[in-house]
């Protein structure tokens, strides 16, 4: 019972913590909370769902599931790293110098426009992600793994040390952390800052973009609202590990996914998503600046 | 090498730096010296393209740059020292000096320039590993130089260098800089520490609210009675 819950917890962690790291890296870089970041996640699962039935209607589905299931991914993520991309030269970058509330609104104004063009064009109802692999799966330790869930943990887990990787051994990463501590000094150093950022918000959108996706799998139904309530349970994690702090959304999206389905299971299924944010709520007493947070003071 | 033809920088309302015209010639050490707010600091920040003059123009070899983005000035080889350092702090020793040579493409020079900068300050070398905001501010500025250095710049803009440090370490940052400028970087040094710096120059510029009110050669500085009342402290 308690493995059965763990897995779950990790499966739906996993996807939040995907998400927060979008969240994180924009605000560590911007001090900016990406609002419509949820609305990307959204939109990774609405192609998800299109591309896939598009290779499913030209047959490539039935000849190859793998390489259906990966073309789905691949331009799913290609698809939201431009939309992220977009978002931020048109909705942010005029705002750079402006008023800190302005990008914010800016932002709450691209997640409404997001929501409501999806709604216009796919339709308010729900949308069915086709069951690929079922409930197959195995037993382990008294537990119900199914395929599905593995492929998500494992996917979350080599994503999240991908990109760990890549912020502390590339070039590009080394700078992005640069111009989240000084964009200033960063700039003295020669590096671009403008294109740090535009990256920044295409690796974030590409992580959205396979949350989407494999939350779409997870759950089996998509919807235009799905984005809002993903998103502010991803900016929690990320706010619960420290905002700004990569580790910290790592951290912080797997916490929340373990306390939500320990919870759900132990306490009461009814208040699933209230757990989240008693458990933000006590942290934040403790510990105002999150889990991996770096107090204000040291923050010169 | 590098000249400033009347410049004019605002922070919004605010005229920091009032129609002031620089030059600095190839191979020169040059310094700016002026009491707290008198707009060196800015002088330098539009030098470097973070601010941008209302008017007057930039340029360097010969060349246009008051419109250039800051990235690609480093580019072009000029260089900063920042006042108050700017280390990142939490990247390594290591990394801040990868982060020097940023705008270096290719890494084949990347090693000869490291290995200097190692030799130059050797408590660089063995922090290497350390987070650059655990240094003291004496090597915390060591580290501020060597990053400047990785980029191989053909002139170096130092902000305040000697500001807050004990003296033996601004005597070996003094040593440092005349060893930067023999080996043939251009400098233009801002300084608060007027008699070491002039010392130091050939040339200097005297700035109060925004305007150069005094220049000429470091002797000439050092002995002009003025100068000597309001920054030597004679
Ligand atoms: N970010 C800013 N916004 C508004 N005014 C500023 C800003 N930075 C500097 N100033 C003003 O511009 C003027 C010049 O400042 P600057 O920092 O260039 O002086 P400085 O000569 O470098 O002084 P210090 O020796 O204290 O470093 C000062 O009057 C200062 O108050
Ligand atoms: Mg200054």
């Amino acid at each position: 019972m308690l493995f059965q819950q763990i897995i779950n917890g990790l499966t739906v962690g996993g996807v939040y913590a995907l998400i927060a790291l979008g969240y994180t890296m924009v605000y560590g870089i911007l001090e900016l909370i990406n609002f419509a970041h949820g609305e990307i996640y959204m939109l990774g699962a609405y192609l998800g769902i299109i591309l896939f039935g598009f290779f499913t209607s030209v047959g490539l589905t039935s000849h190859s599931l793998a390489l259906s299931f990966a073309l789905t991914i691949a331009l799913s993520v290609l698809f939201c790293s431009a939309y992220g991309f977009t978002v931020e030269r048109i909705a942010y970058k005029p705002l750079r110098n402006a008023p800190r509330l302005s990008p914010l609104i800016s932002a709450i104004g691209v997640s409404i426009f997001l929501q409501n063009y999806v709604m216009l064009t796919q339709g308010a109802t729900d949308k069915v992600f086709p069951d690929l692999l079922g409930s197959a799966g195995f037993d382990l330790l008294g537990a119900r793994i199914t395929y599905l869930q593995v492929l998500i943990i494992g996917v979350s887990f080599l994503l999240m040390l991908a990109l760990h990787l890549y912020v502390t051994k590339t070039r590009m990463g080394k700078a992005m952390r640069a111009v989240a501590q000084d964009k200033v000094m960063a700039s003295l150093v020669g590096i671009n800052v403008d294109s740090v950022i535009s990256v920044t918000f295409i690796i974030g959108s590409g992580l959205a973009a396979v949350a989407g996706i494999m939350v779409a799998m997870y759950y089996g139904l998509v919807n235009y609202f799905i984005g809002y309530i993903a998103g502010i349970k991803a900016f929690t994690a990320a706010v619960l590990g420290g905002i700004g702090s990569i580790p910290g959304a790592m951290f912080g999206g797997i916490f929340l996914g373990l306390i939500e389905s320990l919870g759900a299971s132990y306490i009461s299924s009814e208040y699933k998503d209230a757990y989240a944010f008693a458990v933000l709520i006590v942290i934040l007493l403790i510990r105002p600046a999150g889990i991996f947070g770096k107090s204000t003071e040291e923050k010169v | 090498m590098l000249r400033l033809e009347g410049i004019h920088t605002f922070y919004g309302p605010i005229e920091a730096v009032k129609g002031i015209d620089i030059e600095v010639g190839q191979g020169e050490i040059v310094c700016l010296i002026g009491s707290n707010g008198a707009g060196k600091s800015t002088t330098l920040m539009t030098i470097s393209g973070i601010l941008r003059p209302r008017s007057g123009r930039v340029s360097f070899e010969g060349r246009d740059i008051t419109n250039v983005s800051p990235h690609d000035i480093v580019g072009l080889g000029i260089s900063q020292v920042p006042e108050g350092r700017r280390i990142f702090p939490r990247l390594t020793v290591m990394e801040n000096l990868e982060m020097g040579a940023y705008s270096v493409v290719g890494n084949g020079q990347l090693k000869t320039r490291l290995e200097k900068v190692f030799e130059l300050f050797p408590v660089l070398g063995e922090r290497r590993k350390q987070l650059g905001g655990t240094l003291s501010g004496g090597e915390q500025q060591m580290l501020a130089i060597g990053r400047a250095l990785m980029c191989g710049p053909k002139m170096l803009l130092l902000d305040e260098p000697s500001l807050g440090l004990a003296p033996i370490i601004v005597g070996k940052i003094f040593r440092v800089i005349k060893e930067i400028n023999d080996a043939g970087v251009t400098v233009l040094l801002v300084e608060q520490n007027a008699h070491a710096a002039l010392k130091l120059s050939r040339r200097g510029y005297v700035l109060e609210s925004g305007r150069v009110t005094t220049q000429g050669t470091g002797q000439e500085l050092l002995g002009n009675e003025q100068v000597k009342k309001a920054y030597l402290g004679e």
